[in-house]
């Protein structure tokens, strides 16, 4: 059963369409990477799914229900987490406060889920007072990753979590996003370090100039020679 | 020298409290509110009319903070709201509009003379150095210390003041991790105008009322807040400080009439030398 | 030809709506071209006005000055000074979010304020400045001169139009509104912004200076008093709004129809015969009014009465 269908949209900003039609779907516990070329649109499918732009034809479809539309805090609750690619912490707020803000539609404690993420991310729990502005690239990528699993998503959007990382962080961020989807939670993300996440991924797509280039599996891609030539960097 | 540096205490802790809520909306909301200073003004001539019930202080105080608080509110709702999608500059120009519609407001409620809140003459109390200071500064600073600290206690340990400081820090990011951003900008007219009553009834013990006082100490406010950092709030306690010392420190040298001057000229200063302000990261604003 | 009581009235009425649509004009380059929010009007106007009274007055003892220099020196040092003051305004705010300039202009016009409140040997404080000469004002009878000066007024607002609506069609103009609209974008494509916003911003305020020098010798008085900051500068605002941001002709019709409705309601004020304290109210009910009015403008007809005129050549 697939957690998200995207069905044909055509989205952009101002006048300018960025996404022409474009069609994806993520099963229920999949991990799925999206990659392409700068400016395919990649980032503007993320954000419509995310109900940060309204597409302008097609339908969102999340866990049965038609979201095409809806605002991010709407969709928060429905168990959507999105991490964008850059200022993606509270940088005068300390990590526990990113962490709390991430449950703030919880008007209880969050005690226990905060447990499971200093479980999943061991070195968070003593520096939960420094503040996130303070922290490495990397170190900012998993309080954001915590973040957005603090109200125990049932999909995940991540743009670009390991770019600008050094070789060993980025394989240590996708390691933790392998982790994350083996406790359940399905996964669709975009990656410039197309070939180690496509290594982690079942399926894989290819978005260029905002249309659906190619689609399947994730070793299928990274054995297809054109993929590799165009898009993996030889 | 010892009595300047307590009459910038003075008038710097009345600043702080006025420079809060300007650094909190100005730091949520993306825009210079130009009302206020205005809002200071309604503050202390509400606080006025209830005293004239000889309410008790303390109650006076309180509703008059709240009382401001809901105009806040209300100028939030009626013409902020409806203009936040235009861009921050239509925003400023309708807070000029606002400042003028609220000062001459009062100016036809209450008249446009000047006003006490107590006609009695205070005798200071002569301290060490020989400082003199009247009972009533006592009471501005202490009020103003208790203030500050329930502000922090706010932002420090509830679940809306952090958002509050989440927001400001990233509004999208906010919105994103599904903070309810509508409950905290009015949380932050909300917490912002009863700062500026305080700051306008304080003002008011300190000098007197008048309808043009608000305005006058908006570019102090302004100062003290870029100072130390637009949104945020410690930075804007520190401005204050700061701005209230230099303030009162420059009448040891140039006339007493140049005050409003001496803050925007550590405005000026600020801006060519660290524009984010002394607190603020570096180029965040720039 | 006699010149009756209306007549007199609507020269006077006309030459300062000439001067404000001079003002108005010059906040449509800043503003309406360039997206340069300025809020100190009321000080480069009083730069103006002062720069230009000392420059021509007589020697007197009350203030700084004695120089007698020609009216048109005047004039022309009033703009020279008051692009000085925007120059130096323009360093530590241009490069910045444009909330920063509308402050630090408002701290300026303050500070110009206080200055010509305090400095007595400058400008004679709050008695201000009397006796500011004026061209051909001894040779002709009064209301002559008025109807000669309005020449002269229309005659720097047709060259202040000419210039900007120039402006606007020139390369130079449409730099300054790729800024506005994207600051970005016009650094993207190599422009310098920063010294096309400072050109905007002195040329603006050299023109508002010259309006300064203009009411000076018109009325042929100045004081602190006439220059409440806010009051004035918005509204030369409320002028440039209502007309259109962006549109010349929007400019000038915004200054004759605001200052219309501005004295209109002051002569309705002092035609009651209120008591002192009503007049005050009356007065802070029209701003009220004013207020409110540009609020609804804002709200409801965003684009001003005329709106800009869209180029497709854009």
């Amino acid at each position: 059963m697939c957690i998200l269908e995207v069905q044909n949209i055509v989205a952009g900003y101002g006048r300018v369409n960025i996404l022409h039609g474009v069609s994806i779907s993520v099963g229920g516990t999949e991990i799925v990477t999206v990659i392409g070329p700068n400016g395919a649109g990649k980032s503007t499918l993320l954000r419509s799914v995310f109900g940060l732009i309204t597409p302008r034809e097609g339908r969102i479809i999340f866990n049965g229900e038609d979201i095409t539309g809806s605002n991010p805090s709407a969709l928060v609750a429905k168990g959507l987490a999105y991490v964008p690619q850059d200022k993606n912490v509270f940088p005068s707020l300390s990590i526990q406060e990113n962490l709390e803000m991430g449950a703030f539609i919880l008007k209880g404690g969050c005690r226990s889920r905060m447990e499971v993420i200093y479980e999943l991310f061991p070195w968070m729990r003593d520096k939960r007072h420094v503040k996130a502005g303070d922290l490495s690239g990397g170190q900012q990528q998993m309080v954001a990753l915590g973040r957005a699993l603090m109200l125990e998503p049932r999909l995940l959007l991540l743009d670009e979590p390991s770019a600008g990382l050094a070789p060993n962080m980025v394989s240590e961020i996708l390691e933790k996003v392998k982790q994350i989807n083996s406790a359940g939670v399905a996964v669709l993300m975009i990656e410039q370090n197309a070939r180690k996440a496509l290594a982690i991924s079942g399926r894989g797509y290819v978005l260029a100039m905002g249309r659906n280039e190619f689609e399947g599996t994730g070793s299928e891609m990274l054995n297809n020679p054109e993929i590799g030539r165009l898009y993996l960097g030889g | 020298m010892e009595q300047l540096i307590v009459n910038g205490i003075i008038t710097g802790s009345i600043i702080v409290l006025g420079a809060i809520g300007l650094t909190l909306t100005y730091g949520i909301l993306r825009f210079a509110n130009f009302a206020h200073g205005d809002l200071m003004t309604l503050g202390a001539y509400a606080a006025l009319t209830l005293a004239g019930m000889n309410l008790p202080f303390g109650v006076v105080f309180v509703i008059a903070m709240a009382f401001t608080a809901a105009a806040g509110i209300l100028l939030d709702t009626v013409l902020y709201r409806p203009l936040r999608k235009r861009g921050s500059i239509v925003l400023l120009i309708s807070s000029i509009g606002a400042a003028l519609l609220l000062r001459n407001l009062i100016l036809i409620i209450w008249g446009p003379r000047m006003r006490y809140y107590s006609p009695d003459i205070q005798i200071a109390y002569m301290l060490p150095f020989g400082i003199r200071i009247k009972p009533d500064e006592i009471l501005i600073i202490g009020i103003a210390a208790a203030l500050i600290v329930l502000v922090h206690l706010f932002l420090k340990k509830t679940r809306i003041g952090k958002a509050m400081r989440a927001t400001a820090d990233n509004a999208e990011l906010a919105q994103i991790a599904g903070i309810n951003t509508d409950r905290v900008v009015m949380w932050t007219w909300g917490i912002g105008c009863a700062l500026a009553a305080a700051a306008g009834i304080l003002l008011g013990m300190e000098v007197q009322l008048r309808p043009q006082m608000g305005w006058d100490i908006l570019l102090p406010l302004f100062a003290a807040a870029i100072l130390g950092g637009i949104g945020r709030p410690y930075g804007a306690m520190a401005g204050g400080i700061i701005i209230g010392l230099s303030q009162e420190i420059s009448t040891a040298f140039i006339s007493t009439a140049y005050k409003p001057a001496v803050s925007f000229a550590v405005l000026i200063l600020v801006l060519l030398i660290r524009p984010s302000g002394i607190f603020g990261k570096e180029g965040r604003w720039s | 030809m006699v010149i009756g009581g209306l007549e007199s009235y609507l020269i006077v009425f006309l030459v300062m709506s000439g001067i404000f649509a001079i003002l108005t004009l010059g906040l449509n380059l800043q503003w309406g071209l360039t997206g340069l929010f300025n809020i100190g009007i009321a000080g480069f106007f009083a730069v103006g006005a002062y720069t230009s009274a000392i420059l021509t007055t007589v020697q007197s003892p009350d203030h700084l000055g004695g120089y007698g220099m020609p009216f048109i020196t005047g004039i022309l040092g009033a703009g020279a000074l008051s692009g000085m003051i925007a120059y130096l305004i323009g360093i530590p705010t241009l490069r910045l979010k444009g909330d920063y300039l509308a402050i630090a202009t408002i701290g300026i016009a303050e500070t110009i304020r206080l200055v010509f409140t305090n400095e007595s040997w400058l400008s004679n404080g709050t008695r201000g400045i009397a006796g500011i000469p004026g061209p051909l004002r001894e040779a002709l009878p009064h209301d002559y001169y008025n109807l000669f000066y309005l020449l002269i007024t229309a005659a720097f607002a047709g060259l202040a139009f000419l210039f900007i609506e120039r402006a606007l069609h020139s390369p130079w103009g449409r730099v300054l509104r790729t800024i506005r609209e994207d600051e970005m974008m016009a650094a993207a494509t190599g422009k310098d912004v920063f010294h096309y916003k400072m050109q905007s911003l002195v040329a603006g305020a050299v023109i508002m200076g010259v309006a300064g020098g203009l009411y000076a010798h018109f009325i042929g008085f100045i004081s602190p008093d006439v220059f409440k900051p806010m009051q004035f500068t918005f509204l030369i605002w409320v002028m440039l709004i209502v007309g259109g941001a962006g549109n010349n002709t929007g400019a000038v019709l915004g200054a004759v129809v605001v200052w219309g409705l501005w004295t209109g309601t002051e002569f309705l004020i002092d035609a009651l015969e209120l008591s002192t304290d009503y007049q005050t109210k009356a007065g802070a009910l029209r701003i009220i009014a004013i207020s409110i009015a540009l609020e609804l403008i804002l709200l409801l007809r965003p684009e001003g009465i005329l709106g800009e005129t869209k180029k497709t050549s854009d």
